[in-house]
């Protein structure tokens, strides 16, 4: 939420597929239309990233203003009972993500088949050398191509030729392993790199179906929000070292979370599969007050801290043992300690969550009688200006 | 020894007579299908009966809850196991009435054909299994022959014999085989053939008749307040038959009788479903003649349709769309709709309820057998023993479909 | 086709009928439940309906609406050929206050659909002459179709019973030969629920 204005300015609107939505200043028409809930198909456009309009899945046709004549292009079409290319016009098509709103614009999206022929030839070109990776692709399930082709093309291939092969595997970095067969340039990994983690070490080669990014020579994708490139990337082409091969993502459920990495308190996903209550992976959610889009690559993967290097199960003196065991060896130890509270003393830990270390005061003050409190805690880390805290104890954020 | 000449009231001498409690059921050998039948006796005369069914429960309609649409069809062919291909296109039609589309022709009359296969097969085994449960073996190995008949095209068609999973929303699982209409041609004249035979054997049978005529009788009214459909409904005289009254796939080009009774009792049953059999033999006749060879069995549409093998493995565009289709299921729009085909056993309704994903929110089956066997207790109250059977053969439960 | 008998319902019980909707071809009245027989009784006797052929009861959960359940019945005239869909939402989202009037008494094809809807959902049918489980057993916990039950929970096998038999009512508790011995006096626990 942003602040409201002193004064209201004057509500200014557009006009999408006869929908009035409402905009303001410098507000594009993707953004307009974000904002009122209506998703305008787009590869490269990121509300958090800036604006490259290079995919053109965003094109919508704008309808001139009254009395004035509509921008025509020429074009060829085919005439199935001509058997012959006639010429024909038709209205020039802007992309959404950089066209800027002004008051009373109509615009025409889902209504207009134009903009629908031109949505599924774009979704064509970019499948026209995509391999056939699927089955073995970690986006599957949750890939942009894949819903668009649905929704917008619907074709099968016309295009029978060799597709052109570019690496596949390429290690980036630590976390990232990059295809360039997958890729379709959108850039915004290269966005995310230089504008959120303010180390552009990524950068875009050749051009053309040639195209492919790249790591600046003698460095590694190694700064703090590599796995950010892996989430915006609307397609398989890059993907978490951590994640691949892991999981599918039907399978996964979502959970919302808090990253328990720093005081910032990241708000997130946590993919789970609740057919072996494992977590897989986190995946930031949007919160414009602490972490907008994004979150650190320590915070993804603390996702482990859930069941890796943590006592799972009860142990008495060190054996294994049941929860109803361990219940009643601590009743038996505790027990009787009230009359003598200096002989207990109570460790709550910075790690745990507001409420456990709640009960757990509670429990000891009022059963135990205990005294003596001491909170563990984490030492400081390193910190960055984006969103990394020194502080590594997440309850503090709240 | 007490002196036979002791003074002893009359009542003395009687044998306490209680009523007696039978348990048929729910293995009884003259009963198909696994239901116990608890009669309450006086002599052979049944005063009381509480049919109770449930035996073959397998949480269908909570089954279909948890996959894609697509998958609720090895589920549907196991509610009806002895004619699977009309639930499947019962379904299929179900679903596709919810996405608005309509298969092709030649899918229209493919559906027809194979469904009308099922129904003869479903009056063969009913009938046959009546007379074997009244002592009559050798009509029931003649219509086990002739089913054998219909079996041999469904395995050259499907694959598989009994449970084809054949069906798919917006068209067939594969299309008719080349020697589709050649086996079928052939096969249906020796399969009249023995339909021929089973009836010499049976219907100059005084036993057999004494057993049927006049047994087990329903009035229009009470069939209907029943829910009863299909040939239980049509032996009382009423001409439903959902392929008349609301006809669907390509039925109202088709020329054929609805035969009903007269008496609703076990014999009108039985001779509802012989005649049912010829008329099956006439439409399939027809559908021979007018079906297309050639010609689209699917819809066209790749939000529903899964796309051939060889483009799945070959093109990414293949691949998305089987992807999307497996993994998500066909999207069926938002709503609720009731759906009705003509089962074998009668109406056979579908009611199922979309959130526009690709699973079903609710399936609810209306299986026609249900109704029949529900209305069994009122029949066999006040008969006698033997008279269960042939009534209760005459209903023709199918465990799968009644107890879902 | 059967518009004209939504219309008819809608002037007979104006504000009863709650709404009215037509989708994919079928026409749905939503009742008040508390009129449900009441309808149930003039769509079967107006001779302008017909509806004697009972078709279906069953009913539907959807456990974010408040009332959470849906019960549905589909109707169908001989006569006239037309269909309907009767629905009428009852029940809070602790499935209390499930209960609507039984149609047996209407059409008696509606005895065995509404046991089955008990069984699957727990809606009680008042009036109804032997409402008792049909396709579960008499121990099985739980209403299986109601979406908080889950799929792939398991119950404990039922031990093998000694003689006595709730399910056999409308017999009583005997089963076999009463004559001679006088059987058990097992004492059942509550039904489930
Ligand atoms: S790797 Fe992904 S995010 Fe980067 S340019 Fe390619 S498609 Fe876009
Ligand atoms: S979103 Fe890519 S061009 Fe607009």
């Amino acid at each position: 939420m942003s602040n409201p204005a002193p004064t209201a300015p004057p509500k200014m609107t557009i006009k999408l597929d006869g929908r009035e939505i409402p905009f303001e200043k410098g507000d594009t028409i993707i953004r307009a239309a974000h904002k009122a809930g209506i998703d305008i198909p787009h590869y490269c456009w990121h509300p958090g990233l800036s604006v490259a309009a290079n995919c053109r899945m965003c094109l919508v046709e704008v309808l001139p203003p009254p009395g004035r004549p509509a921008m025509q292009l020429d074009i060829l079409r085919w005439d199935p009972a001509k058997k012959e290319y006639v010429p024909q016009k038709k209205p020039k098509l802007l992309p959404a993500c950089q066209q800027e709103c002004t008051p009373g614009m109509e615009i025409l999206s889902e209504s207009s088949a134009h903009v629908d022929e031109a949505r599924g030839a774009v979704q064509e070109l970019l499948l026209l050398n995509h391999p056939v990776d699927c089955p073995i692709c970690d986006q599957a399930g949750e890939c942009r191509l894949q819903d668009y082709w649905l929704e917008h093309s619907r074709k099968s291939k016309r295009m029978h030729e060799e597709p052109i092969h570019k690496p596949k595997g390429q290690v980036f970095g630590p976390t990232i392993v990059y295809d360039a067969e997958r890729c379709i340039v959108c850039t915004r990994c290269v966005r995310v790199s230089a504008e959120i983690a303010k180390d552009p070490v990524l950068s875009i080669r050749e051009r053309g179906n040639l195209g492919e990014v790249v790591v600046a020579p003698g460095r590694e994708l190694d700064h703090d929000y590599t796995l950010m490139t892996e989430h915006v990337c609307p397609v398989g082409a890059l993907t978490s070292a951590d994640f691949r091969f892991k999981a599918r993502v039907w399978f996964l459920r979502s959970a919302r979370t808090i990253c328990q990495g720093c005081a910032t308190g990241c708000n997130a996903f946590l993919d789970y599969d609740p057919r072996n209550n494992t977590p897989y992976r986190h995946r930031p959610r949007d919160n414009q007050e602490v972490n907008k889009y994004w979150m650190c690559d320590e915070g993804m993967l603390s996702y482990k801290n859930a069941t890796e290097k943590r006592q799972t199960s009860a142990l008495v003196g060190g054996d294994d043992a049941t929860l109803a065991e361990a219940l009643s060896a601590a009743k038996e130890q505790l027990q009787g300690l009230r009359d003598d509270p200096e002989r207990v003393a109570v460790i709550l830990s910075a790690e745990h969550s507001v409420e456990d270390n709640f009960a757990m005061l509670t429990l000891a003050r009022t059963y135990v009688g205990a005294t003596d409190f001491f909170v563990s805690g984490k030492p400081l880390g390193r910190g960055d200006a984006i969103l990394m805290a020194e502080d590594k104890i997440q309850i503090r954020a709240a | 020894m007490e002196p036979l000449d002791e003074e002893l009231e009359e009542s003395a001498l009687e044998l306490p007579s209680e009523p007696m409690q039978l348990n048929m059921g729910p293995a009884h050998p003259a009963m198909h299908g696994t239901v116990r039948i608890v009669l309450e006796l006086s002599g052979e005369t049944i005063t009381k009966a509480d049919v109770q069914i449930g035996y073959l429960h397998r949480g269908f309609e909570k089954m279909c809850e948890r996959g894609t649409w697509t998958q609720c069809f090895p589920y549907v062919d196991r509610l009806n196991y002895v004619s699977p291909m009309l639930n499947n296109v019962g379904f299929a039609l179900a679903v596709e009435k919810m996405l608005g589309v309509t298969v092709p022709e030649r899918c229209q009359y493919y559906r027809v054909a194979l469904g009308e296969l099922a129904r003869i097969c479903d009056h063969l085994v009913c009938n046959g299994a009546m007379a074997m449960e009244l002592g009559a073996f050798t009509p029931f190995l003649y219509c086990a022959r002739a089913r054998e008949i219909i079996w041999d095209i469904f395995e050259e068609e499907t694959g598989a014999r009994v449970t084809h999973s054949f069906g798919r929303v917006g068209g067939m699982a594969r299309p008719p085989t080349a020697m589709f209409k050649d086996m079928v041609r052939s096969g249906l004249p020796r399969l009249l053939f023995m339909v021929g035979e089973t009836e010499k054997l049976l219907l100059k049978n005084r036993i057999f008749l004494d057993r049927l005529e006049g047994v087990g009788r329903v009035s229009k009214e009470t069939a209907f307040a029943l829910g009863w459909t299909g040939p239980t409904l049509r032996s009382t005289g009423a001409a439903y038959d959902v392929r008349r009254a609301h006809p669907y796939l390509v039925y109202d080009r088709m020329e054929f009788d609805v035969p009903v009774g007269s008496a609703g009792d076990n014999y009108d049953r039985f001779m509802c479903r012989q005649e049912e059999i010829r008329q099956s033999v006439r439409i399939l006749e027809q559908v021979l003649d007018q079906m297309p060879d050639s010609g689209p069995v699917n819809i066209d549409d790749p939000r529903i349709v899964l796309p051939p093998k060889e483009e799945v493995y070959t093109t990414i565009e293949g691949t998305i769309q089987h992807f999307k289709i497996v993994m998500e299921g066909v999207k069926v729009p938002a709503g609720e709709c009731y759906s009705y085909t003509e089962a074998g056993n009668g109406e056979l309704g579908f009611y199922l309820v979309s959130d526009g994903s690709g699973t079903p929110y609710r399936v609810r089956i209306r299986p026609p057998c249900f109704a029949a066997v529900a209305g069994l207790q009122q029949l066999i109250e006040g008969a006698m023993i033997p008279d269960v059977i042939p009534t209760f053969g005459s209903m023709n439960m199918i465990g799968g479909e009644c107890d879902h | 086709m059967s518009q004209k008998v939504l219309e008819l319902l809608k002037a007979q019980f104006g504000s009863k009928i709650l709404e009215t909707s037509s989708q994919f071809g079928d026409d749905t009245a939503v009742v008040e439940p508390s009129a449900w027989r009441e309808v149930a009784q003039f769509l079967r006797d107006d001779s302008r309906c017909a509806m004697n052929m009972f078709t279906d009861i069953t009913a539907v959960d959807y456990p974010d609406r408040d009332p959470r359940f849906e019960v549905v019945c589909h109707l169908r005239s001989f006569d006239k050929g037309h269909r309907i869909r009767m629905k009428a939402r009852i029940g809070d989202e602790y499935a209390d206050g499930l209960e609507i009037a039984s149609l047996v008494p209407v059409w008696e094809g509606a005895n065995w659909f509404e046991r089955e809807c008990y069984d699957m959902f727990g809606v009680r049918f008042v009036g109804h002459p032997d409402l008792r489980r049909i396709l579960m057993y008499e121990e099985f916990k739980g209403h299986p179709l109601r979406k908080d039950y889950p799929a792939q929970q398991t119950q404990p096998l039922v031990q093998y019973r000694e003689g006595v038999l709730d399910k056999l009512a409308p017999f009583g508790a005997d089963e076999g030969m009463p004559f001679g011995r006088q059987t058990h006096d097992i004492s059942r626990n509550e039904e489930a629920n």
